[in-house]
């Protein structure tokens, strides 16, 4: 006979729900990208990272189509941090970006995938005189920081007797708040055109860039246009009061991505602006605020939105517990170990198949034996069963980079290919990874 | 000093060739020249004309209203008119004088009148006048009787009568009733018009064919002297004010069939006065037929009559293939690409008065939707940007409904959020169901083609998210819907204009970009310098420099004064008219005869070629025959392959620079021009 | 137990008419209420389900210890 678990749940007729009915909807998603979740996790284990190469290829065109259809010099730099696993990269690479990199372990990362220096953006606040040396002579595009910095880059010059192509990195009153004004030099005092005199002064350094990057996750594409009208404005006082030219702006990274930001109502789709939004406004600006008579080239090191929706993390029911006050606690095999950045965003939890029985209020918990380990607090699910394989998203971007290295071994990434293969992209740490660098 | 002298000479010249419904300086001259004939014609003529432009320098009438030659050419009629039956003498110049300054004002009057229906005067004024003038010259001494036979047999030919008969009547339109004046007008309508000819030869022969089974004699009705009526309806009727194309010669012989009977009407009152009937059928049938159709906005009436029907024609055809005639043009409200779910005439709700709207879905894989479709997040529509399909005003808007779920619609707001917009051009687009506050944009705000307006929701009667847009005469929300079609969008690879995507087709919108805009913007006096190459060696340069015309129309001229005309529009830059011998400027039309303001590779689309720029003067000749009988004749298609920085075809290629404004290199058969710096 | 005496059971939904409330219960669900008012013990119905269904009894003790959880919290058991 069949068997089902037994339920009892209190009718309430004044519960109502946006968007279907809270007891009886369930969210599935029985394979990603053509592939079936359960033969992936039987396959590869469990948690697991899943990447799918072509939602990052349309992510990709889409947000490329938006610029170049609108302005003709546009390229994409690949922000490292958002995720830096090599196959990810590569498909980047391959599909026209250059990299952005923030750090020398990330620039190290990108030489070694055989990227020129010419092709690496260095932003950062950190960039150790040596790192900083070798990216000099390998010809990276170096955004400089602060003025501690500039005087590093201006000794390299002396040493290496030769005069140095960077650029500087601004900040400014966008409109938004918070206003990120610890990194680059201000717009508004004159810090940024001080430092550019400066620079022009001793002539050692040759400016040809400017940068911004206004924030992250950003909800409002007028803040770009912002950024973008003051860095034209920047533009044209730079090259009429020192002669340089400035080939290319950058106008760094923050395109939102559809996920759902904790204590917002609405849905995604809702508040985030579209490719277009932050395309119009940004190309809109330097237009409209072009005093020169070329067009500057545009970067721009989209991380995010490009990635996010194309990664997922499967993880399985390992148990459930009935906590006294009725919710229904679920222990999965991941936890905020893996999901760092459940701290700021409610993500998609689907089910791997439809199951009997009605929603109950339920919390996900991870493996760590420690109470913050919550993935999500308030979740209305059906009677889970032990070895049910959940699918988180969306978790393509920073979910891998901050991933702890905290009581269970960081797990195997795998990427279904355009064609619907699936191959490991990284293997399952084990304790030879742990030990690694330990005397 | 010179222009004045100029222009007198036009005003007196273009009266004589405008008779004939031509608009040609030498045909004029030759007319003139054929008048004197019969010197008293001639002269009269010519002292009608002095008579008015004196006349109007005395009351400072202004000389652009010349330019409309109804004016002098109903005073000429007249003046021949009395030249006809007066010899010269006092008597007869006075006549002249007085009559033709009345016929002015008589013109001026009546087209004040007739103008308010859209109506042309035609020669009414001049059959007004000459009537009263022949009516009152009965009590007047030395006029000679009216015969329409008079004229030397000298000029009569030996020609058979079935013959002789037409060239007579087309020499009674300058009233010169002869053979030999009937025969050089004739060529000369043949030269610069095979199609008038034609049309000429056929409505009277036609009408006289009719005509002689009403009399039930073949002798009488070629000997009529009224059958120039007929002729001049017909070209009327075919070539000159509605296009010279076969549903309008139907309607042309139709018009001359009228005019057999007014004209036997009119002949049997005035019979009783002795007073012909000069073209009062004429005008009666063509003034009948013009206001009708026009009224109607009949779709081959002539709406832009050029100086020959083969001009108006070209001009007719050109306008259609090339440039989608005169329909509404939007472009789509969304970017990326989406598929047609409905479309005009649509199954489901875009029927009766509500057909002329279009709906569309974005997909992937085929679906709308992702998963199982149960929640609104899960369609790829909702939440996209909604571009605005032209520029204009905000007239309209609301965002208050909430967006339906899955499986529940609105059916008490139909409509759900929308926004109307007020088209610079004088039309409404209404676009629907937008996601609940989701503008971007107030009542009021003046927004630009292309720009962000709201997002795509799911509010009103709207099973699932999707763009609803539909064109309106006005401007309140459920008005009824207009025809229209969208200017431009890809599908894959093609770029199509003027065309009305299918159910179920997937499309993409056109982005304009700012920067190849501007890179086409010219301004009067710029100049483009190349170096010409052939077969790779430098033989000599070149320049294009921007010139304006007085009808305010720009075009590149070179150092041969060989002109090419340009128009840029929002979207696309085009090249529309070329004057001139042979040239490279003359090869740049062909090779770029459009340019979109786009930056994408690898796009393709099609363009019609004018023929006389491809073709022989015979081909072109034989062509524009042949177009009026069937369009498709006048489509000469050409496939041009569009990248960033080059339009190729093959024919050659132009290819153009991200810094510098207009053309960089131009090559074609064996020829190249590369720009250079002055 | 003398709360779930009181349960009418009608279809799927038990009823409690002094408190007002109505429960929602699946096939086994309303199999347990059924058995609780003949009076099983839990030990019992663990039992029997394990044979009606041919489920393992430690598999049965979590659900139908879970299943008890949720009667205490609505207040149908102690």
């Amino acid at each position: 006979m069949h068997y089902e678990k037994p339920t009892i749940n209190k009718i309430d007729f004044a519960m109502g729900s946006k968007y279907g009915s809270p007891v009886k909807t369930q969210k599935i998603r029985t394979n990603i990208a053509g592939v079936n979740v359960n033969d992936l996790t039987e396959k590869y284990g469990s948690p697991l990272f899943v990447f799918t190469e072509q939602e990052i290829e349309d992510k990709y065109n889409t947000l490329y189509e938006a610029f170049s259809t609108r302005y003709s010099d546009v390229e994409f730099g690949w922000s490292y941090k958002t995720n830096y696993l090599n196959e990810i990269c590569r498909i980047f690479h391959k599909l026209g970006s250059c990299a952005e990199v923030v750090s020398e372990f990330e620039y190290q990362k990108a030489r070694a995938l055989g990227i020129e220096g010419k092709d690496i953006i260095f932003n950062g606040p950190y960039k150790p005189k040596e790192d900083l040396k070798i990216a000099v002579q390998e010809g990276a595009k170096i955004h400089i920081d602060h003025l501690f910095e500039l005087n590093d880059l201006e000794e390299i010059a002396e040493e290496l007797n030769i005069q140095i192509p960077v650029a500087i990195r601004v900040n400014m009153d966008t409109g938004i708040y918070p206003q990120w004004s610890r990194f680059g030099f201000n717009y508004e005092n004159n810090e940024a055109l001080e430092a550019v005199e400066r620079m022009h002064q001793n002539g050692k350094l040759i400016l040809n860039g400017l940068h911004a990057h206004i924030g992250t996750f950003m909800l409002d594409a007028k803040a770009y246009g912002m950024a973008t009208e003051k860095l034209m404005h920047l533009k044209a006082i730079i090259e009429n009061q020192f002669g340089y030219e400035i080939e290319y702006i950058d106008l760094g990274g923050g395109f939102a991505s559809k996920s759902n930001l904790k204590g917002v109502y609405q849905s995604s789709e809702v508040i985030i602006p579209t490719a277009d939004e932050y395309a119009d406004a940004i190309t809109n600006a330097i237009y409209d605020n072009n005093r020169s008579k070329k067009l500057p080239k545009l970067y721009l090191e989209t991380g995010r939105h490009l990635i996010d929706e194309a990664g997922y993390l499967l993880s399985s029911v390992w148990g459930y517990k009935r906590f006294p006050d009725g919710k229904k606690g679920y222990i999965m095999d991941a936890g905020v170990n893996l999901l760092y950045t459940s701290n700021w965003y409610n993500f998609n939890i689907e089910l791997d198949k439809r199951y009997e029985g009605e929603n109950e209020l339920s919390m996900l918990n991870g493996p760590l034996c420690m109470n913050i380990d919550i993935i999500e607090e308030n979740i209305m699910l059906p009677p889970l069963n032990r070895g049910t394989v959940l699918s988180i998203s969306p978790v393509g971007a920073y979910n891998y980079t901050q991933s702890m290295q905290f009581i269970r071994y960081k797990p195997a990434v795998v990427l279904i290919d355009k064609e619907g293969n699936t191959r490991v992209i990284k293997e399952v740490d084990d304790l030879d990874t742990v030990n690694y660098k330990e005397v | 000093m010179i222009t004045e002298t100029k222009e007198l000479l036009e005003n007196i010249i273009k009266p004589y060739s405008a008779i004939l419904f031509l608009n040609n300086k030498v045909a004029g001259i030759l007319i003139i020249l054929i008048t004197f004939m019969n010197y008293r014609i001639a002269i009269s003529g010519m002292i009608a004309i002095a008579s008015i432009l004196l006349f109007a320098k005395l009351i400072e009438f202004k000389s652009e209203y010349f330019s409309e030659g109804f004016y002098i050419y109903n005073s000429l009629l007249v003046g021949m008119g009395i030249g006809f039956i007066f010899p010269l003498s006092y008597i007869s110049i006075s006549l002249i004088i007085i009559a033709s300054i009345f016929t002015f004002l008589l013109s001026f009057m009546l087209n004040r009148l007739f103008s308010v229906y859209s109506l042309p005067i035609l020669s009414l004024p001049f059959s007004i006048i000459t009537i009263l003038i022949y009516l009152a010259s009965y009590k007047y001494i030395g006029h000679t009787a009216v015969t329409f036979e008079s004229g030397t047999s000298f000029y009569n030919l030996a020609l058979p009568s079935f013959l002789s008969s037409f060239f007579r009547s087309v020499g009674t339109i300058f009233f010169l009733p002869n053979a030999l004046s009937g025969l050089l007008l004739s060529l000369i309508v043949l030269y610069f018009s095979r199609i008038l000819f034609i049309i000429m030869v056929t409505g009277f022969y036609f009408g006289v064919a009719v005509h002689a089974v009403f009399l039930g004699s073949y002798e009488s009705a070629l000997l009529n002297p009224y059958n120039f009526n007929y002729i001049i309806v017909a070209t009327a009727l075919c070539g000159i004010f509605l296009l010279p194309t076969i549903r309008n010669f139907f309607i042309a012989m139709m018009g001359v069939l009228i005019s057999v009977v007014i004209s036997d009407a009119l002949h049997t009152i005035f019979y009783y006065y002795g007073i012909p009937v000069f073209t009062l059928p004429f005008n009666m049938t063509v003034t009948a037929f013009i206001f009708v159709l026009s009224m109607l906005y009949y779709k081959e009436f002539n709406y832009n009559i050029k100086s020959t029907p083969e001009e108006s024609l070209s001009y007719y055809l050109s306008n259609i293939f090339r440039f989608g005639s005169n329909q509404i043009k939007i472009s789509l409200p969304f970017s990326g690409e989406w598929s047609v779910y409905q479309d005009f005439n649509g199954e489901w709700t875009h029927k009766g008065k509500y057909k002329y709207a279009y709906d569309f879905v974005k997909t992937k894989y085929n679906k709308t939707y992702k998963a199982e479709g149960l929640f609104l997040t899960d369609y790829y529509a909702f939440g996209e940007s909604i571009l605005s399909p032209i520029s204009g005003y905000v007239i309209d808007a609301r965002e208050d409904l909430s967006d339906n779920i899955i499986g529940e619609v609105d059916r008490v707001n139909n409509w759900g959020n929308y926004i109307i917009i007020k088209s610079d051009l004088g039309f409404y687009i209404e676009i629907s169901h937008l996601m609940q506050y989701s503008l971007h944009v107030k009542i009021g705000d003046y927004i630009k083609l292309n720009q962000i307006i709201a997002k795509c929701g799911n509010s009103g009667y709207s099973p699932e998210p999707h763009i609803h847009i539909q064109v309106q005469e006005i401007g309140v929300i459920n008005a009824f819907t207009k025809k229209f079609t969208f200017s431009e969008y890809y599908v894959e690879k093609q770029l199509l204009f003027n065309h009305l995507p299918k159910k179920g087709e997937l499309i993409r919108n056109v982005i304009v970009n700012k920067n190849v805009h501007s890179r086409l913007i010219f301004i009067l006096d710029d100049v483009l310098h190349y170096d010409i190459y052939e077969d790779g060696e430098k033989r000599g340069t070149t320049s294009f420099t921007v010139c304006m015309n007085s009808g305010g129309e720009f075009y590149f001229e070179d150092e041969k004064n060989n002109k090419l005309f340009f128009y840029a529009d929002h979207l696309m830059f085009y090249f529309y008219h070329y004057s001139g011998e042979n040239s490279a400027l003359q090869q740049l039309f062909i090779l770029a005869p459009r340019i979109p303001y786009i930056h994408k590779d690898g796009i393709y689309f099609t363009d019609y070629l004018p023929i006389n720029l491809l073709y022989s003067k015979l081909k072109t000749m034989k062509i524009e025959l042949l177009s009026t009988v069937n369009k498709n004749f006048y489509k000469i298609e050409k496939r041009y392959t569009y990248n960033a920085y080059s339009l190729s075809s093959d024919l050659g290629e132009v290819t153009f620079s991200p810094h510098n404004k207009g053309f960089q290199t131009i090559c074609y058969q064996k020829t190249k021009l590369i720009r250079k710096e002055p | 137990m003398h709360t779930i005496t009181q349960l009418i059971l009608d279809n799927n939904v038990a009823f409690h008419p002094m408190m007002g409330n109505s429960y929602k219960l699946n096939k086994t669900g309303k199999e347990i209420i059924e058995y609780l008012k003949e009076g099983q013990s839990k030990d019992e119905i663990i039992k029997t389900l394990s044979e009606k269904y041919e489920i393992s009894p430690d598999e049965l003790f979590i659900d139908v210890g879970d299943f008890f959880a949720k009667l205490r919290i609505y207040g149908l058991q102690q």
